[in-house]
């Protein structure tokens, strides 16, 4: 089992050298020559041939199907007595992935007064919901939310269980993966179902560069973390119904060696670049650093953060947080709108992962444009207030 | 105290190269480095030590070159290192790196604390830490952005939430992971660079920290990559006039697309 | 704890590895010098990345050092099979029937110079040599007699504003029996010691070129392997010395360069964009349609020859390579010269520690080895050919011609020369570039920002400036005026830039971080108010494959 090059296949393009993110693959007398003390075998070469001429040999997909009968769960977060987002995000994917394997979608509450919210997550699509509220539960434990989550895991056996990939999620489910011996895969932005009826994860890697779609076909529950604000929930159906089962705790379960002594609220770091959702960025074609106002005005409407190229940083238009690109920070909004700025491949490397980029500047061959999904060929004065009276119309109709 | 730190040498994502011919991502001769956030670890664990005395122990599983890291991480002033490298543990996905970096960590005996750096900036899971903690049976707390107090049997830190911090005690033997700007990184000195280079950094093979072998490598794996895929390409667009009419259109679509953002 | 070492060598270029390596291997044998402790320092991160050239190797000095070298995989390319040496006009090309023997490279390999390093490096170190990487050299070390006794490492951790960061590491000073210069072209350290020592005694003023280099992947039917090109002309004109080479290495990657004399006079010179329209010839573009943009990368070489190498040895100290001034221009060739410098260096280093004396007296002998080596007789050859071009093409020509009958000696034997920075002429009597004006496509030619992209230069961002301007209000007003601010146009990098400014006069703003640490500014600024010293270690370019 491994990877190998079957060299009468090789034409030697050389493709895969360029491919490999650790160099382990170097072309000898015109043919494609691995380093396996280098090689990590993560299969981009196998990605990149033309001709099919590296064989990549993994464990058999077989698996016992048959076992995990618990249906999707999904773990659905809740901080104090509040329910975050992301659960009815997940919800909404869960329900997707449920319907498509034929089986029932399950919600799973774990904390404090928090059974209120049962209701509505089924009325957001789960099937039932499994509530364990408990004073022991009132504040995060790693250890306590893990040991709970495994047990039920292990009594029900589900086939699929989602987390969203917050700071709880990302800190407790690898422990419920370990427990399990089973795989879980991080910060996903895309689930499907494939022909075999195993869950493909996709995610982005290497800083966003890349995208890969991971598999665990072997082990049960599939298990994975998924990027916030990626999903859609479903509209609420006040009239849906479905189960709620109240779980029992025994008391080994609630024990935790770790000890929250207090829980501080601070304000927001809003407008953090470097998470934004949306950004709009502003760049040497707004000419003064009072024209940064525009940019700000638009920023507000659409509640974005603002960036800058390294030109307005430079000349101290905005300061240095905000600077996107190369030796600023690389984002990857959902939105990225870039006014004024040429386009540098400096400022590229650093948002060209944006879903959507919006771009306006007066040059109508600007690099900008060759990145962009929308654009503007025109004096930005005019057109960004333009803009954000629309954006401003939208919001409020 | 005696401190772990897990450490991994990963390609520098920030220094891919875009073709300025067809705006596609090269990974070509890009540079390995340390992964940024465990120099937050490494840097951590130093100043325990200085304030608290004891011992810290660089560990990284990679291939051959990944000596590299453990040498820039003795160069800025750990007092020991490992290296686990050999052919059958390629291919391991988080769960069998976590087994086999927690095996060594019994092999190397006892300890007061696990340090990792919050991710790696290549696979970006957070994963191992926390698998770790679980196959050595110790707590764990995550996303630290401060160690506030540390005495004989446990430490105060604060961890990230949603909406601010907690201020949180552990217990030794505990694992944390750090965010970043937790504290800011020394460079290696040159004096560090010359006991590095002199030392005898250990390579250890699955038999040295008694791994089963069915947990390591593809076999330890039950992920795996089925498909690596570049991002959506760009294509561009062909810039329009700015009328009124082409800003509304534009904004409409842009506003369907993200409604969900704005609830 | 005082750091020391026996030898340290400044720069882990060819010459220094294999100056260390040759002395551990001298050493070894000698029951006193067995554990001799041999350091390299380098600035670069990791092994090769700032090493750049064209380049064609001849291996003499490389079989003399490691002579099984053939069986330890040496990343070179094919041999040279054919050459040709041309000249261009903007949309012909004529190409020469025969290439002077003395100028030929037939036989030679092709190489990647930050390739060969790393290969050489791990050979050393595999032999005892210490490298250390990412560490800058600020200063020399002295004695009390004046002799050269150490090194000063540059600290970290200083802000923009030279204030002192949470991390701050202090500089290290580091001691040594003997320190070998080995920094390449225009070596800070090497200037200042020159100054000070007065090693330029009598010689002429040192001379240097600048050249900058695409890396490109071509088609598989545009790619020649083992061809190499030269040519000259266009898109210089008569009056400036230099030309262009093509190397077609291995794996369809091509090398293109322009070399340009640094003696140039023409203020609106613009190397950058020469290089670019040098791509858009029809030979060249021809040769890169379809092709793939890999990387770019700049550095001066040294030019000014046999009269102008300057004294390298005295108390404590010896310099090899191009910081020594070795370089034969007329071939321009250099890899095997250094090499065998350093491998000079080792042998006299050697006997002086045998000797317990590394006073000038004793390491004056290096100089005696150069001259009776291969490395002069190559040099006195070449040591009129680029100051024959003094005042043109044409004459230089003519005059490379006779220094080729004449074993060097040519029409004049040892031309009156100014140093590079006084040859440049004002704005008013000179001619815009033939260059001019230029926009980048985008699939055959770009703008310098996306080259110096292509070139992976990256530094710390916060740490004070590291090139020096000694009165800014030069270049603000009179430079303005009389040069037209030529740096930014020579500097390759895009470091030197006039931004107009709130009060809407234009200022000159440096962006230190784009540099490519090749001192082009350092030597060519027209009133010598520039210095050029290395940025905190660690930072530069990233060369791969160049």
């Amino acid at each position: 089992m491994g990877i190998r090059i079957i060299a009468e296949k090789c034409t030697g393009c050389g493709a895969c050298v360029h491919a490999c993110p650790v160099e382990a693959i170097r072309m000898v007398e015109g043919k494609a020559v691995i380093d396996y003390d280098l090689c990590i075998l993560c299969g981009a070469c196998v990605e990149v041939c033309p001709v099919d001429a590296i064989e990549f040999e993994q464990p058999s997909k077989n698996v016992a199907h048959a076992e995990a009968k618990g249906g999707v769960w999904v773990f659905c977060e809740a901080v104090g007595d509040k329910i975050n987002d992301v659960s009815f995000e997940l919800i909404g994917e869960g329900r997707k992935l449920a319907d498509g394997r034929g089986v029932g979608l399950t919600g799973v509450l774990i904390g404090q007064n928090i059974s209120g919210h049962a209701e509505t997550l089924i009325q957001h699509g789960a099937d039932c919901v499994r509530v364990i509220d408990n004073e022991g539960c009132r504040y995060f434990y790693d250890e306590v939310y893990a040991r709970i989550l495994a047990d039920l895991i292990e009594r029900e056996k589900p086939e699929i269980v989602l987390a969203g990939a917050t700071l709880m999620g990302r800190a407790f489910f690898p422990r419920v993966a370990a427990k399990l011996r089973t795989g879980l895969t991080a910060d996903c932005t895309a689930l499907a179902i494939d022909n075999d009826g195993h869950l493909v994860q996709t995610r982005p890697a290497f800083g966003g560069n890349i995208m890969a779609n991971i598999l665990c076909p072997s082990r049960r529950p599939q298990m994975a973390t998924v990027r916030p604000r990626v999903m859609r929930p479903m509209a609420r159906d006040s009239a849906r119904k479905g189960e709620i089962i109240r779980e029992d705790l025994s008391a080994d379960l609630l024990v935790s060696r770790v000890v929250v002594e207090e829980s501080v609220e601070e304000e927001g770091g809003a407008g953090n670049v470097a998470i934004a959702d949306i950004i709009v960025s502003g760049g040497g074609g707004l000419g003064r650093p009072e024209n940064f106002k525009l940019i700000y005005e638009l920023a507000d409407v659409l509640e974005a953060a603002v960036g800058g190229t390294r030109t307005v940083v430079d000349r101290g238009w905005i300061s240095y947080p905000h600077q996107v690109g190369q030796t600023g920070k690389t984002v990857c909004p959902k939105l990225y709108i870039a006014v004024g700025i040429s386009g540098a491949i400096q400022h590229l490397v650093g948002m060209q992962t944006a879903e959507t980029v919006l771009a306006i500047n007066k040059d109508p061959n600007a690099t900008i444009f060759r990145v962009a999904d929308y654009g503007f060929v025109g004096d930005l004065f005019e057109i960004v207030p333009k803009l954000t009276e629309e954006f401003k119309k939208l919001k409020n109709g | 105290m005696n401190i772990i730190v897990c450490i991994k040498q990963v390609p520098d994502t920030t220094d891919v190269k875009i073709n300025p011919q067809t705006n596609t991502l090269e990974r070509d001769g890009v540079r390995t480095i340390v992964n940024p956030f465990d120099l937050f670890a490494i840097e951590e664990a130093l100043r325990l030590k200085a304030a608290h005395g004891g011992k810290v122990t660089i560990i990284t599983m990679g291939p051959p070159q990944a000596k590299c890291a453990l040498e820039e991480a003795i160069a800025m002033g750990a007092d020991d290192a490992r290296l686990i490298s050999d052919r059958a543990f390629a291919g391991s996905d988080t769960l069998a790196t976590s087994y086999i970096l927690s095996k060594t960590v019994s092999s190397i005996g006892s300890y007061d604390l696990i340090l990792c750096g919050k991710q790696a900036v290549d696979g970006d899971t957070a994963q191992v830490g926390p698998e770790m903690a679980v196959h050595l049976g110790i707590p764990q707390v995550m996303f630290v952005r401060r160690i506030a107090s540390v005495d004989a049997k446990d430490l105060v830190v604060e961890r990230m939430t949603e909406h601010g911090y907690d201020r949180v005690k552990a217990p030794f033997p505990c694992l944390i992971s750090v965010v970043k700007d937790i504290n800011t990184p020394r460079p290696p000195s040159f004096q560090g660079r010359m006991r590095a280079k002199r030392m005898e950094i250990p390579v250890l093979s699955p038999a040295d920290i008694g791994c089963e072998e069915e947990r390591i490598g593809l076999d330890g794996s039950p992920t795996w990559v089925e498909r690596i895929f570049a991002p959506h390409a760009r294509s561009g667009c062909t810039a329009a006039e700015g009328t009124t009419e082409n800003i509304r259109d534009v904004a409409e679509k842009i506003e369907a697309k993200l409604e969900h953002i704005w609830e | 704890m005082s750091l020391s070492f026996d030898v340290i060598f400044v720069g882990a270029g060819p010459a220094s590895l294999s100056g260390a390596l040759h002395l551990k291997r001298l050493t070894r044998v000698i029951p006193e010098l067995k554990d001799l402790s041999v350091a390299v320092i380098e600035k670069a991160p990791n092994p090769g990345d700032q090493s750049f050239s064209g380049a064609t190797f001849d291996p003499r000095a490389l079989e003399e050092l490691i002579p099984d070298y053939l069986d330890r995989m040496p990343p070179f390319g094919q041999k040279v099979q054919r050459e040709g040496l041309s000249f261009l006009t903007k949309k012909h090309r004529f190409p020469l029937p025969f290439t002077p023997p003395v100028m030929s490279n037939k036989g030679k390999y092709l190489i990647s110079l930050s390739e060969f390093v790393r290969w050489l490096g791990k050979i050393a170190e595999s032999e005892g040599v210490e490298v250390y990487h990412g560490e800058a050299v600020d200063e020399l070390m002295y004695d009390d007699s004046g002799a050269v006794n150490g090194i000063i490492i540059k600290g970290k951790g200083l802000d923009k504003d030279g204030n002192k960061k949470p991390n701050y590491v202090e500089p290290t000073p580091v001691n040594a029996k003997v320190v070998v210069l080995g920094e390449g072209s225009r070596g800070h350290l090497t200037k200042r010691l020159i100054a000070e020592k007065n090693l330029d005694e009598g010689v002429t003023p040192q001379g240097y070129a600048v050249g900058l280099k695409e890396l490109w992947e071509v088609r598989e039917d545009r790619f020649q392997e083992g061809t190499i090109y030269n040519t000259m002309g266009y898109p210089l004109q008569l009056d400036t010395f230099g030309g262009s080479f093509i190397y077609h290495v291995k794996d369809r990657l091509v090398s293109i360069g322009l070399v340009i004399g640094l003696d140039y006079c023409n203020p609106q010179l613009h190397p950058f964009e020469c290089l670019q329209m040098l791509k858009k010839h029809p030979f060249v573009a021809n040769m890169l349609e379809g092709g793939r943009f890999i990387a770019y990368g700049a550095k001066t070489i040294v030019e000014g020859g046999w009269y102008a190498m300057p004294r390298a040895y005295g108390d404590g100290f010896l310099i090899i390579g191009e910081s020594g001034g070795i370089l034969d221009a007329m071939k321009l060739k250099g890899i095997d010269h250094v090499m065998k410098s350093g491998m000079l260096a080792a042998e006299t280093i050697r006997d002086a520690l045998v000797a317990k004396d590394v006073s000038a007296a004793q390491l004056k002998a290096y100089e005696d080895k150069i001259r009776s080596s291969w490395i002069s007789r190559d040099l006195k050859r070449a040591r009129n050919f680029h100051q024959g071009f003094h005042k043109g093409i044409i004459p230089g020509m003519v005059h490379a011609g006779f220094q080729m009958f004449t074993f060097g000696r040519g029409l004049i034997d040892r031309f009156k020369v100014k140093p590079d920075y006084e040859c440049m002429k004002m704005m008013c009597k000179s001619c815009p570039s033939p260059c001019g004006p230029f926009r980048p496509d985008g699939m055959l030619t770009f703008d310098k920002l996306t080259c110096v992209f292509g070139s992976g230069t990256k530094h710390e961002e916060d740490q004070p400036c590291h090139i020096k301007i000694d009165d800014i209000s030069i270049c603000n007003g009179k430079c303005k005026e009389e040069y037209g601010n030529p740096c930014t146009r020579f500097c390759p990098a895009n470091v030197f830039e006039m931004i107009e400014e709130e009060d809407g006069v234009e200022r000159l703003h440096l962006n230190p971080s784009n540099c490519l640490h090749c001192k082009t500014c350092d030597i060519k600024d027209p009133y010598g108010i520039v210095t050029w010293v290395p940025p905190e270690g660690g930072g530069g370019p990233n060369y791969k494959g160049l």
